[in-house]
């Protein structure tokens, strides 16, 4: 049941922000206007597009216009003017990232069993395939099969005209919930002249201004419960995205997996990270580099740092690694290091803690 | 534009701290040294300048799937596309603003979180 609270920003500015909470795609969705009484429309909004973005590439929903495509030939098809937006949004992703978001891995997501929305625990010998695994790192499955060709170059959209090689089967879970995003809040900000956060799923977007008596958003960083957690603010206009290999965990044929897949495998990365955060100009651009972070494993940080990308990504142990100019006082309660891994160099940082003794 | 002033402030900003060093795919360690530079995108910081001698691994931990197999389609680490516009430099002032700032005590909108 959607929850709403209003809350005064501080004495000084009487100005309120108010807040929706529901569930939207099994996750959960936050929206904050700094208008509350323009919060219902702003809600409107966000269901318009939330809807729309469904409707358009659901691999969840038979009646999808991506799912009604199915595996049969596409080529030349004429689609909607969203379902273009959100493949050409998902090409982008994997040309920026060199496939490392890769839309076209939906068919092997449903061989580890992540069909319905909710991914099905499947037991050994079940009837669901996963592919032949080596070996089980940090509780997830890897395997060393052949290394799968690239087929997302292959994907293109022309216009409103989408090219897809026969038999693929489109993934555009991750880019299109960034784009759901970026474009409910920027409709919020321009339609209805307020400052807005929208959250799906822990990717946030943000436009127009920030609340009153503030020049950004306060964000906490943190994947699950047990993680390290950072509060931070960022600027509006700017956008967050996370990816985790913590959640959407399962049993594939008895075996660990999670639903972040290596494209060159088609299985899940190595959790080399437990989750990665980014911040960008876009939720779209942020939720591509933490994704390509997550696959990239240990690459992840000379790769973000060239960038000049600021993010924080969670090791295994729970260390945290930042770039970018992502500050680092704000974790504190664990070991803050910085790591740089190019080519010839690597160089670690650790932090002081509070008390003044270094920790390793 | 100088995408490593802000690294590079940092580090100053953070001098109580140990800083090691593997430099070369030899790894080899730097032990005992009084400087250490950081390695940052193609520069050269200076300014974290402190040392407890010991060496270091890397900070990552598990196992890079990128490391098995062959080919070189990996080898994007140059990354494409448009360059992160969330580090902006004012110019002759040198001063670098990014998107994300440590927290200023007024409380959260939100959480980023995994899904």
């Amino acid at each position: 049941m959607p929850t709403t609270t209003t809350t005064p920003t501080s004495t000084a500015t009487p100005t309120a922000t108010a807040t929706r909470d529901w569930t939207l795609w099994t996750t959960d969705a936050r929206l904050v206007v700094t208008e509350p009484r323009l919060l219902d429309l702003a809600v409107a909004i966000v269901d318009e597009v939330t809807d729309a973005v469904e409707r358009a590439c659901s691999r969840f929903r038979d009646d999808s216009e991506l799912s009604r495509l199915g595996p049969t030939p596409a080529e030349g098809v004429e689609v909607s003017a969203m379902l273009a937006r959100l493949v050409d949004a998902a090409v982008t992703a994997a040309r920026d990232t060199d496939g490392d978001v890769d839309p076209t891995l939906g068919a092997d997501l449903v061989a580890l069993g992540y069909e319905h929305g909710v991914p099905t625990h499947t037991p050994a010998g079940g009837a669901v395939p996963a592919p032949a695994p080596v070996t089980v790192v940090e509780g997830v499955t890897l395997a060393a099969g052949p290394r799968r060709v690239p087929i997302w170059p292959r994907v293109h959209v022309d216009g409103r005209v989408l090219t897809v090689p026969t038999g693929v089967r489109l993934d555009l879970g991750a880019t299109a919930k960034a784009v759901a995003a970026d474009l409910a809040a920027g409709r919020i900000a321009d339609e209805l002249g307020v400052g807005v956060l929208l959250s799906l799923g822990g990717d946030i977007a943000t436009a127009g201004p920030a609340p009153a008596g503030r020049s950004s958003w306060g964000v906490v960083v943190q994947d699950l419960p047990t993680d390290p957690a950072a509060t931070i603010e960022l600027a509006s206009g700017y956008a967050l995205a996370t990816s985790s290999t913590q959640k959407r965990r399962w049993t594939s044929g008895g075996r660990p997996v999670h639903h972040i897949l290596d494209p060159r495998w088609g299985v899940p990365a190595a959790p080399v990270w437990r989750s990665v955060t980014v911040a960008a100009p876009t939720c779209l651009r942020a939720n591509t580099l933490s994704t390509a972070a997550v696959v990239r494993g240990r690459r992840a940080v000379a790769w973000l740092e060239g960038l000049g990308a600021p993010a924080r990504l969670v090791d295994a142990e729970g260390r945290v690694v930042v770039t970018g100019g992502w500050p680092v006082d704000t974790d504190r309660a664990v070991d803050a290091e910085r790591a740089v891994d190019a080519d010839r160099a690597v160089v670690t940082e650790r932090a002081v803690d509070p008390e003044g003794s270094t920790r390793s | 534009m100088d995408r490593t002033t802000d690294t590079t402030r940092d580090a100053g900003r953070r001098r109580a701290r140990t800083v090691t060093a593997v430099v070369g795919l030899s790894a080899v360690a730097i032990a005992g040294a009084t400087s250490v530079g950081v390695f940052v995108a193609g520069s050269l910081d200076a300014s974290a300048s402190t040392t407890d001698g010991t060496s270091s691994s890397q900070s990552g931990t598990g196992t890079d799937s990128g490391s098995t197999g062959s080919g070189t389609a990996d080898s994007g680490s140059t990354g494409s596309g448009t360059a992160d516009s969330g580090t902006t430099d004012s110019g002759d002032s040198g001063a670098v603003t990014t998107p994300v700032q440590p927290s200023t005590g007024q409380g959260s909108q939100a959480q980023s979180s995994g899904s």
